[in-house]
């Protein structure tokens, strides 16, 4: 009736004006609206998207456009449809058209511009309803109801739960259950919290004590056990979808990721505030957390192996990375499905795709790998190795005194292949290839005190041997006096001439033989000074033998000749080391070694140069050739000059008044300048290039005429460039500049590559004054560096890996190939919307989160930035739905439902919470707390709701099947990992040991035979089952069926399916009645003999009870005619066992 | 009045975890007793709005689809590696034309790496049947039959990728975690058999597919759902006890487990959970029995194992899948709702699947002598028997190969562009081809179809309309065909 009125009225109106007057809409068009348009066109239906009961949908119009053309009714839409008579367009389309009076009045209307003033109702309907969603508001303060105690809460103590609970259901003439009994309560309680049984002696002595406080004081035991974390973290792993395998057909080991599931044990044990935890998920390298940032990269992922080698399956691989990263994110902290706006507007939240892609650049600069763990132990180990750092400084000061000498003198590596400096006279029948290997004689020796490392390139050639018959020659090409040591190719075939003829030949003239001297007769079948024994049968290096000193011409020619004996002939490098002029005096002792003193390759990072001590004012250093043929101009960080008569001090600073002079400079700006040489600082930004490619050299002048005796050089002593390294070069010094002696060169170091231990090194070369233990010196500092580098490499986690972010667009339908808009990182605009947390301030106001770790530069990078912002989003106490979603995954998982029955999706489409102001009075008291999820438990464990009997009362359960309304606790089947870890528990098996690397299920991993079972078990295997390596979308033999998830979609809640397999693996599985022995081991080790003992006893332990009498009966039979473990094998099979009361 | 706090629009929620089945469950009732009652009290199940009414002691009991069903029971031969189309069912006579030239406009690098040149089919084609379809010469066993068989030539893939691809035609999604088709069928329909898993997954003697047990699990479907696998060499594990355990000790145990689990239900009166596990272990009993008497099939018949090509001793892998395509028929009899049977293993460069990369030719010779006969010998008895009456048989690979070879090899790259199946049995038009890829076989031009077209068909056949078919999974109402497909119906009687 009301409704027709103003329309009455308005039809008077408008007779009585006719059109003179303004039209008063609320009294004559908004009428007509609503009486013809608003059934399909309104507030509850919106035909093609038009609504036309309220302001905004008037003039936005429907999915084909606007509907009105203000100021002009004979192009509007509208007014064609309303006077249509076409049944195909005609408006409304059944019934009655308008009357004539007020299709003239709405064409009056809207020419007349088509006023609407706005009306409260206009705005709330403006408003999305979508965005009065419930989960979408601030979680607001609320009053604990006032319950009336009735009877059967009389006697308990309720707590603000309880009164929630009650309030509820009384208004639906529900009432609670009777309290469950004492060894109900106890087994209930640890189940559920540890998922772990109680043992008989707690069970007894929790059921004895009369203490008020008991219960309350096994809550706190149980919030103290360490078995707690345990417990728990598999319920997150469950949801993150955590596994220890990369997922997809190849599904190989994700050997790091353990250490997330550690984290997250550790994190509920000692009750991290749970929005510190949440920034951790999402920023832990910021937080000294690395372990944390698991979370974000914890679904499968396609390695680059499985993924195409075209651009766009790389591209499509790229973008499911990411999107398994926020659909992770979203549902698990937000309880946000947020998925499906990766193609379109969500369907039913107000997400949009724009926002899923925002959200999308959070990410953007998160890959999938290992990073380092720079936990609290990871900083201990850091501040070890920087104490080690003086005592190796000085082990290396001591050391370095008895670096080799360098040679002045010529130092010749004359390999056989290099044929500049070799001629064969023989075609060759090829090479013999030294085996990979460091045993000596293989390619990769470094040397022992009796040998020098392979430096025969690990290669040697092979003639066929004619006895008699020149080969080959090597052609040194110099003049003087030098030792000369051989080497050829060995084999233990013994097909290599036994006695090959090493030739001089002092004028190189082969046709001449009057100036030949044979030098030397070498068995190709041993290694060098090797005389007795067998060889191997295999190419090998004979390494060097020693035949004393020779004099050459610059002519000079040495000939390998065919022995008597054998088929082969060989040939390998040879070396000759200048005998200086001098003599043997000073450094005599290594002349008459065995070996040549062959020191260090060239190292980029820094090289000593040991001379015998010489007076000098000038040093120069003078580059022949750098690395890579001569690329680049070489460059010096750093010339250093030091005299062991001023231990430690560096005589080149220009602090100190030395100059530097050089051939020529690449700049004289910038970094690479001449004063560089000698500034003092190391490092490429410091450093000195010459102008000449592979040439040029540079000096420096001391104030006076000082005795020096060691002079260090580098590349790059930061060991960051390796390149425009000098490799041929030569050190000279002079008191006046103008004439110059050398005291070191390149020549007598091995070329780079070749294997070489510079202790070995340095042991063989020890000067007449080295201390008696200087191998025991060198091998302790080998130690400590070994020590040192141990303590500074930082253990791997499988976590997110961080890079410069890419940009982020609109993908059309989610395809990478169909860019849209650019997006920057920006939280769902509903958020913002609402108001309820001020988005882009917030996010300003938290950029220093206290406790954050800087990185080297004292800043966070942009990347982290931005995690980190969305990471304090979720984890503000304003977010209306992080605190609701936690407290609500923590009631689940004690009650075995939640308060909202969809976890994971507290959107439009999900549940309503049953008690929706319980539900708020958690969160706010969740965040109250500090975020304490122990402060929940306890909540809940304390409360009357939680420790009611599990009966079901079939008048209660007519009114509430479900037990929404919590008028009994629902006893449930134990999910998979704690039916085995009781079982474990109950056969004395269990082995407790925790954290650390996964035990395997499995007897091998993939491929065609998939995962076999395990058959044989260690105490390891024997571990808690989430100390297991989780194997992705494989079900662990036995208790996999008890619906334990696959890891590859998030499992919030888990099913509790009762199924024939199950019972086929409980009852006949190898592994139970295995454990059904063990278990009725230790029933008779404690003592017990009497069958009635041991049938008890079995009860006791498994199910917390005695036998009732009809139990005993028949078990007692049943034990008498078929063992004890027949009657453990049942236990393990009961209902009763495996389900938590 | 009934509290509800929520219609229950959430399809699945509290399927098979409803705790008050037997409203007023009688204690003294047996097993089997219990069993019965459920039986008569099989529409207390759990009234989901769009899932199954689903009995949590009985969840295969067979039920109603969404319509009258042309077929009871799938039998799917799935050739894992990606099986050519052009050396099978898809003749191109111009890519015979353009052998050995580079292709106009083709990919010049595909999932492997580069393109090389244009190849023709590796086998020689014939016409066969009244029809008169081009079918290839390695497998005329198969092509016999072509007068009866529906192809669909036009599939497509999302992925060129095996396992994303085994996901994405097994459980339509190519991530992990889906339900797979047959999980989905059985929690549709239950099953006929009550002694015998209702889904039934038949690996490859050579070994299990690339996305494993993806392709039978039960994804977020109650894992009471999932296929159970096994093949002719292969038993269920677990199925019988250790030998250790002796007969008259497994019955005493099993005689003691059900007192006290009868003891433990009488003191929790109305508890469906703890009847439905004294049901599971009865149906544990039956198959411990069932099982192994269909896997023996020694009581076949020598003609029948000579028609399957299972008497060659010195050919095992021929044998193996010959005996696994036996196997399948009789579970097929038995009413078992769901059969996958494989055909290829692993990835393994080719030689043991149709991952024909490198030198497809030898490769297939292999498996096409493996596949074909005894493939062939199981339609055909299955249709003598009159089994394919209410049976509908599939065909099908998780994706087509390139036109072209591989630069540097005699074989073919992955192609998710346009590649055969073949339906056959009920419901199933006959001598149909449906669907049309370029002349050189590269990509599906004409009624391009995707692999959830397949599957919402394969469900229709089944009675079920792959739109209602659907699991609240993490709040979003899951289908089989995800938001997509279309039922072929060209190929539909």
């Amino acid at each position: 009736m009301n409704r027709l009125l103003p329309i009455l009225v308005l039809l008077a109106t408008a007779d009585a004006v006719s059109g003179q007057q303004a039209i008063d809409f609320e009294k004559t068009v908004r009428p007509i609206l609503q009486k013809h348009c608003s059934e399909c066109h309104g507030a509850k239906t919106q035909k093609s998207g038009l609504r036309l009961d309220a302001r905004h949908g008037f003039f936005k119009g429907g999915d084909g456009g606007p509907v009105v053309v203000v100021g002009k009714s004979s192009e509007s839409e509208l007014v064609r449809r309303i006077v249509s008579t076409s049944s195909d367009d005609k408006m409304p389309p059944e019934g009655t058209s308008l009357p004539p009076d007020e299709i003239e009045l709405i064409h009056r209307w809207i020419d007349a511009g088509a006023e609407w003033p706005e009306t409260d109702y206009d705005r709330e309907a403006a408003i999305d309803p979508r965005l009065k969603h419930w989960a979408f508001q601030p979680v607001q303060p609320v009053a604990v109801p006032e319950v009336s105690e009735s009877a059967e809460v009389l006697g308990r103590r309720l707590n603000e739960i309880d009164r929630f609970v009650l309030a509820k259901q009384y208004e639906h003439g529900l009432k609670f259950s009777a309290p469950a009994d004492r060894r109900t309560l106890i087994r209930r309680a640890t189940l559920d919290m540890t998922g772990l049984p109680a043992t008989p002696d707690r069970i007894a002595q929790f059921a004895n004590e009369n203490s008020a406080n008991a219960w309350s004081n096994l809550v706190e035991e149980l919030l103290a056990s360490p078995h707690y974390g345990e417990r728990w973290a598999q319920h997150w792993l469950d949801v993150i979808r955590y596994a220890d395998t990369h997922g997809f057909e190849v599904n190989t080991p994700r050997e790091n990721a353990w250490h997330y599931r550690d984290y997250v044990i550790g994190a509920l044990n000692e009750d991290k505030p749970y929005d510190q935890f949440v920034r951790e998920q999402l920023a832990g390298d910021v937080f000294n957390a690395d372990a944390a940032t698991g979370f974000m990269v914890a679904s499968a992922v396609l390695l680059p192996g499985q993924i195409g080698a075209d651009d766009v399956s790389k591209r499509l691989a790229r973008q499911d990375a990411l999107d398994e990263i926020i659909v992770g994110t979203s549902s698990t902290m937000l309880g946000l499905t947020i998925g499906c706006a990766r193609c379109h507007d969500h369907k039913f939240d107000p997400i949009t795709a724009r926002d899923y892609y925002s959200l999308q650049a959070y990410f953007a600069g998160v890959e999938y790998g290992d990073r380092p763990l720079r936990d609290a132990d990871f900083e201990k180990k850091k501040s070890q190795a920087a104490e080690l750092n003086q005592q190796i400084a000085e082990l290396q000061t001591q050391l370095q005194s008895y670096e080799p000498l360098a040679r002045a003198g010529r130092t010749l590596l004359l390999d056989e292949e290099n044929k500049a400096v070799v001629t064969y006279l023989k075609q060759e029948n090829g090479p013999g290839t030294n085996p990979a290997g460091t045993k000596p004689g293989y390619k990769d020796e470094t040397g022992t005190l009796e040998r020098v490392g392979n430096i025969s390139q690990g290669r040697y050639t092979w003639w066929n041997n004619v006895p008699g018959e020149d080969v080959m020659t090597y052609n040194p090409g110099v003049a003087g006096h030098f030792q000369l040591w051989l080497s050829w190719g060995a084999h233990g075939s013994g097909v290599h001439t036994r006695d090959a003829r090493y030739v001089l030949d002092r004028d190189g003239d082969l046709s001449t033989q009057e100036d030949q001297t044979e030098l030397a007769r070498v068995d190709q079948y041993y290694l060098a000074n090797v005389t007795e024994g067998h060889t191997e049968q295999v190419p090998l290096w004979s390494g060097l033998k020693n035949v004393g000193q020779i004099e050459l011409s610059s002519a000079s020619k040495i000939i390998l000749r065919g022995g008597d004996t054998g088929t082969g002939i060989t040939a390998d490098i040879i070396v000759l080391q200048e005998v200086p002029p001098q003599g043997l005096a000073g450094d005599g002792k290594a002349w008459l070694d065995a070996l040549p003193g062959l020191r260090a390759p060239v190292s980029p990072v820094q090289n000593i140069e040991h001379f015998t001590p010489v007076v000098a004012r000038f040093v120069r250093f003078t580059t022949f050739e750098t690395i890579n043929n001569n690329q680049h101009e070489p460059c010096l960080d750093e010339l250093e000059i030091y005299s062991s008569r001023i231990p430690g001090r560096n005589l080149a600073l220009a602090s100190a008044g030395v100059k530097p002079t050089s051939s020529g400079n690449y700049s004289d700006i910038g970094i690479h300048q001449l004063p560089h040489i000698n500034d003092g600082q190391y490092g490429n930004d410091h450093s000195w290039i010459s102008d000449q490619h592979g040439g040029g050299w540079v000096q420096l002048e001391l104030p006076e005429a000082t005795e020096i005796d060691r002079v260090f050089w580098g590349r790059d002593r930061n060991g960051k460039f390796p390149d425009r390294l000098p490799i041929r070069y030569e050190i000279t010094t002079s008191l006046d500049g103008q004439n110059w002696t050398t005291v070191a060169r390149h020549e007598d170091r091995v070329p780079m590559g070749v294997p070489f231990d510079a202790v070995q090194a340095l042991v063989r070369s020890q000067p007449a004054d080295a201390p008696a233990n200087l191998s025991e010196l060198v091998s302790e500092l080998e130690n400590l560096r070994s020590q040192k580098t141990a303590l500074e490499t930082p253990v791997m986690v499988f976590g997110g890996t961080f890079r410069e972010p890419d940009m982020t667009y609109v993908l059309q339908r989610g395809d990478p190939e169909q860019k849209m808009d650019a997006t920057t990182p920006a939280i769902p605009v509903v958020f913002a919307a609402l108001n309820s947390v001020a988005a882009e301030s917030t996010l300003d106001s938290i950029s220093s989160p206290s406790g954050a770790i800087p990185n080297n530069d004292g800043t966070l990078t942009a990347e982290q930035q931005r995690r980190l912002n969305l990471a304090n989003w979720i984890a503000s106490p304003n977010n209306p739905l992080t605190a609701r979603v936690m407290v609500n995954r923590i009631w689940l998982n004690h009650f075995g439902r939640g308060l909202v029955d969809t976890p994971s999706d507290f959107g439009v489409n999900g549940a309503k919470p049953s008690h929706p102001e319980l539900l708020d009075w958690l969160a706010a008291e969740f965040i109250r707390s500090g975020w304490s999820i122990k402060h929940m438990h306890r909540l809940i464990l304390n409360s009357a709701t939680y420790q009611q009997a599990s009966l079901i009362d079939s008048r209660a359960a007519e009114l509430d099947r479900d037990n929404e309304l919590l008028w009994r606790f629902t006893s449930r089947r134990m999910e998979s990992e704690s039916i085995r870890d009781c079982l474990l528990s109950t056969s004395g098996e269990l082995n407790l040991q925790m954290g650390g690397p996964g035990f395997s299920f499995f007897k091998s991993r993939g491929g065609l035979d998939g995962f076999p079972p395990l058959e044989e078990f260690t105490p390891n295997e024997m571990r808690r089952m989430i100390y297991s390596h989780k194997v992705r979308m494989e079900q662990v033999p036995v208790f996999g069926a008890f619906d334990c998830p696959d890891a590859g979609q998030s499992m919030p809640r888990r099913g509790r399916s009762t199924t024939a397999i199950q019972a086929l693996n409980l009852f006949n599985s190898p592994f139970v009645a295995d454990q059904s022995e063990r278990f009725a081991a230790r029933i008779v080790a404690t003592g017990a003999t009497s069958l009635e003992a041991q049938v008890s006893s079995a009860f006791e332990i498994s199910v917390g009870r005695k036998p009732s009498e009809t139990e005993k009966t028949a078990a007692e039979a049943v034990v008498r005619d078929h063992g004890l473990a027949t009657l453990c094998r049942v236990l393990f099979n009961s209902s009763e066992f495996l389900f938590i009361p | 009045m009934k509290f509800n706090t929520q219609p229950l629009t959430h399809a699945g929620r509290g399927l098979l975890q409803r705790r008050d089945f037997f409203a007023q469950t009688a204690s003294s009732l047996s097993a089997i007793a219990l069993t019965q009652m459920l039986n008569q009290q099989g529409l207390l199940a759990a009234d989901t709005a769009s899932g199954p009414k689903i009995d949590p002691s009985r969840p295969h009991a067979p039920r109603q689809g969404h319509y009258d069903a042309k077929a009871k029971n799938v039998l799917v031969i799935f050739c894992a590696g990606a099986c050519s189309q052009l050396e099978t069912w898809d003749y191109k006579p111009e890519l015979i034309k353009q052998d050995g030239k580079p292709m106009p406009g083709g990919p010049s690098v595909t999932f492997q790496g580069p393109a090389g040149n244009l190849a023709k089919p590796q086998y020689e084609f014939r016409p066969y049947g009244e029809t008169g379809k081009m079918v290839s010469d390695m497998i005329p066993h198969l092509a016999q039959q072509v007068d009866d068989f529906a192809f669909v030539h036009t599939l497509t893939s999302k992925t060129n990728t095996h396992g994303p691809a085994e996901n994405f035609l097994s459980t339509g999604f190519v991530q992990d975690g889906f339900p797979s088709i047959g999980a989905w069928i059985t929690y549709a329909l239950g099953s006929e058999n009550q002694d015998l898993p209702s889904f039934v997954a038949i690996p490859d003697p050579r070994g299990i597919p690339q996305a494993s047990i993806n392709n039978w699990g039960p994804g977020f479907l109650p894992a009471v759902f999932q296929g159970t696998a096994f093949n002719s060499s292969q038993p269920i594990r677990n199925l019988s006890p250790p030998a250790s355990i002796s007969g008259g000790k497994d019955l005493a145990a099993r005689d003691l487990l059900r007192r006290i689990n009868e003891e433990h239900l009488k003191l929790n009166p109305g508890d469906s959970d703890l009847a439905a596990r004294i049901a599971s272990y009865e149906l544990a009993a039956k198959m411990q029995l069932s099982v192994p008497e269909i896997s023996d099939l020694s009581t076949e018949p020598e003609h029948v194992l000579k028609m399957y090509g299972a008497d060659d001793p010195n050919d095992p892998i021929k044998t193996g899948y010959a005996r696994n395509c036996i196997l399948a028929r009789r579970l097929i009899e038995k009413g078992v709702r769901f059969v996958q049977l494989f055909n290829g293993a692993y990835a393994s460069a080719g030689r043991l699947n149709w991952d024909g990369h490198s030198a497809l030719r030898e490769q297939y010779d292999i498996h096409g002598r493996i596949m074909d006969q005894s493939s062939a010998a199981l339609i055909r008895d299955l249709r003598q028997r009159g089994l394919l009456e209410d049976t509908l048989v599939v065909w099908c690979t998780e994706f087509g190969r390139m036109p072209m070879f591989q630069k540097g090899a005699f074989g073919r790259d992955h192609n998710p562009n346009g590649f055969t199946a073949v339906l056959t049995g009920a419901g199933v038009k006959r001598g149909v081809s449906h669907g049309v890829t370029d002349e050189l076989g590269f990509k599906a031009v004409e009624n391009v179809l995707s692999i959830h077209d397949l599957n919402a068909t394969i469900l229709h056949l089944l009675g079920l309309d792959h739109t209602k078919l659907t699991f609240t999974h993490n709040g979003i109402d899951r289908r089989l065909t995800d938001v997509h497909g279309h039922v072929i119906r060209e190929i539909l009687v």
